[in-house]
């Protein structure tokens, strides 16, 4: 998935998958789907950033004999996700859109043209 | 690559940041390596599966968007293909440091490298401290502050100088005023004499009476010159002198024990007075004795010092200069011109008011001398 496309992705995603529950750092990565190709140099600035918007909230607790640092979604971080998914229509509608004017496009393309491309 | 490389490096590429924020981005890093190892990796394992430690320091830098932040140089243990591809508009200090090497910007002495990290950087308290402490200001400061003080005791000694200066002065005055006094006596004596020569007998009344009174005025003065010019060196000696000595305190008990007796006589002898019967005098009692002399303390004067006689003298003598010259003025009916010496005025000599036919004649007179000497 392009990066661009990505980023506008990854804070919903956290942000989901902290709704299950707190979680640390390495879990959410691994909780976090594949194809977006999170690691803890993409999770860190995302999780200060999601932290000091109130989205969620940090806290630190022994776990075998070394701290670990939880997280979990806020109030604030739940009305952000309902409004996220409240978009999933509007989403939808723009994939929907791409892959039929793609479609199109490709079809009505000259035979050379396209030969070109290929 | 085991842990403590990771965190070493990876703290090495964050310097650039606050240690309180550098300290939580290393134990994330460090906490997702131990989460790697409890689930059974191994400790080389789980580094490996981890981003590089540059990668890491690239995003979090380029999250923390201090575009003016950078990257300090790495320790030598960093392998240095694996620094940070720094996003556009953050500064890679190192490469920037590397290319100041050669101009000589980055040298510590310099001021351009000490302000160029000093606008990267952010100064610990230990460090503002150290800064203001090693300040070259405080040298100025000192250098300002002993200037300062030089100026300021080479002022007060420059003061003290002439003030001295003026001292001696005023009492040089004494002593040419009581001389000049004296001195021009026999001059006055022979302007009396010229008066009896033209026979104006008011006009050498009057200037008998003026060299009476200069003699016993000048004799007074010249003894309250010398009273003030003792009074003043043993001042010198007493506040100057003896507090500057290397003797100290005892020296000067004893310079005090030396000179008490002599310094009362030399009072008594200046004075010729006496301000009580005990004989004690203060300091500079001779001078307000002069100019509060009393027949009574004379007398007191003269019981104790032979020459004190010769002062009661003069002091009558003054007395009767004054009462010459009230005379002559008196004798010659209240002219006043008597008391004018000699005065020139149309080719003519005039003395006391009356014309002098014959100056020529007069005796020590310019023409008398010269005709004396050709003669």
């Amino acid at each position: 998935m392009d990066a661009q496309l990505k980023r506008g992705f990854l804070d919903a995603c956290v942000l989901a998958t902290m709704a299950q529950g707190e979680s640390y750092g390495y879990q959410i990565i691994k909780d976090m789907p594949p194809s977006l190709g999170m690691s803890e140099s993409t999770l860190y600035p995302l999780l200060k950033r999601l932290e000091s918007k109130g989205l969620i909230e940090a806290r630190k607790a022994e776990h075998n004999g070394r701290l670990r640092k939880y997280y979990s979604l806020t109030e604030k971080g739940r009305v952000t996700l309902d409004d996220f998914l409240q978009s999933k229509q509007e989403i939808t509608d723009v994939l929907v859109y791409v892959e039929h004017a793609a479609g199109a496009g490709a079809s009505s393309r000259p035979p050379a043209r396209r030969a070109e491309q290929a | 690559m085991n842990t403590e490389e990771y965190r070493s490096q990876l703290t090495a590429l964050l310097r650039s940041l606050p240690r309180e924020e550098r300290e939580e981005v290393v134990s994330f890093y460090m906490e997702s390596i131990a989460d790697r190892i409890d689930e059974g990796m191994s400790e080389e394992e789980a580094v490996a599966s981890m981003v590089s430690p540059g990668q890491a320091a690239e995003a979090i830098i380029a999250e923390a968007g201090e575009k003016r932040k950078a990257l300090v140089p790495c320790e030598a243990s960093v392998d240095r293909n694996d620094e940070p591809d720094l996003p556009e508009g953050v500064v890679d200090i190192e490469g920037a440091e590397d290319a100041n090497v050669e101009s000589g910007e980055d040298d510590p002495a310099s001021p351009d490298g000490f302000f160029a990290r000093a606008k990267t950087r952010r100064f610990t308290p230990l460090e503002w401290v150290a800064l203001i402490v090693t300040s070259p200001l405080w040298l100025t400061l000192l250098i300002a502050a002993v200037a300062c003080a030089l100026v300021l005791v080479i002022g007060i000694a420059a003061i003290a100088l002439a003030l001295y200066i003026c001292a001696w002065t005023l009492i040089a005055c004494l002593w040419l005023i009581g001389g000049a006094f004296v001195v021009s006596v026999p001059v006055v004596l022979v302007f009396a004499v010229w008066g009896l020569q033209i026979g104006n007998a008011p006009f050498s009344l009057v200037n008998i009476g003026y060299s009476l009174m200069l003699f016993g005025g000048g004799m007074w003065v010249l003894k309250a010159a010398l009273a003030v010019t003792r009074a003043f060196l043993r001042w010198q000696k007493e506040s100057v002198a003896v507090r500057f000595s290397r003797r100290g305190r005892d020296f000067a008990e004893e310079a005090d024990l030396a000179d008490a007796p002599n310094t009362t006589n030399l009072a008594h002898d200046a004075a010729g007075v006496s301000a009580g019967s005990d004989g004690v005098l203060e300091d500079g009692a001779a001078v307000e004795a002069f100019g509060a002399g009393t027949a009574g303390a004379s007398s007191i004067a003269a019981r104790t010092k032979p020459y004190a006689l010769f002062f009661r003298i003069c002091w009558m003598l003054a007395l009767g200069g004054i009462a010459c010259a009230l005379v002559g003025f008196l004798a010659s009916g209240l002219d006043w011109r008597v008391f004018l010496t000699s005065n020139f005025s149309l080719g003519k000599m005039y003395l006391g008011g009356m014309e002098v036919a014959h100056p020529e004649q007069l005796f020590l007179s310019p023409h008398f001398l010269i005709e004396l000497a050709s003669s």
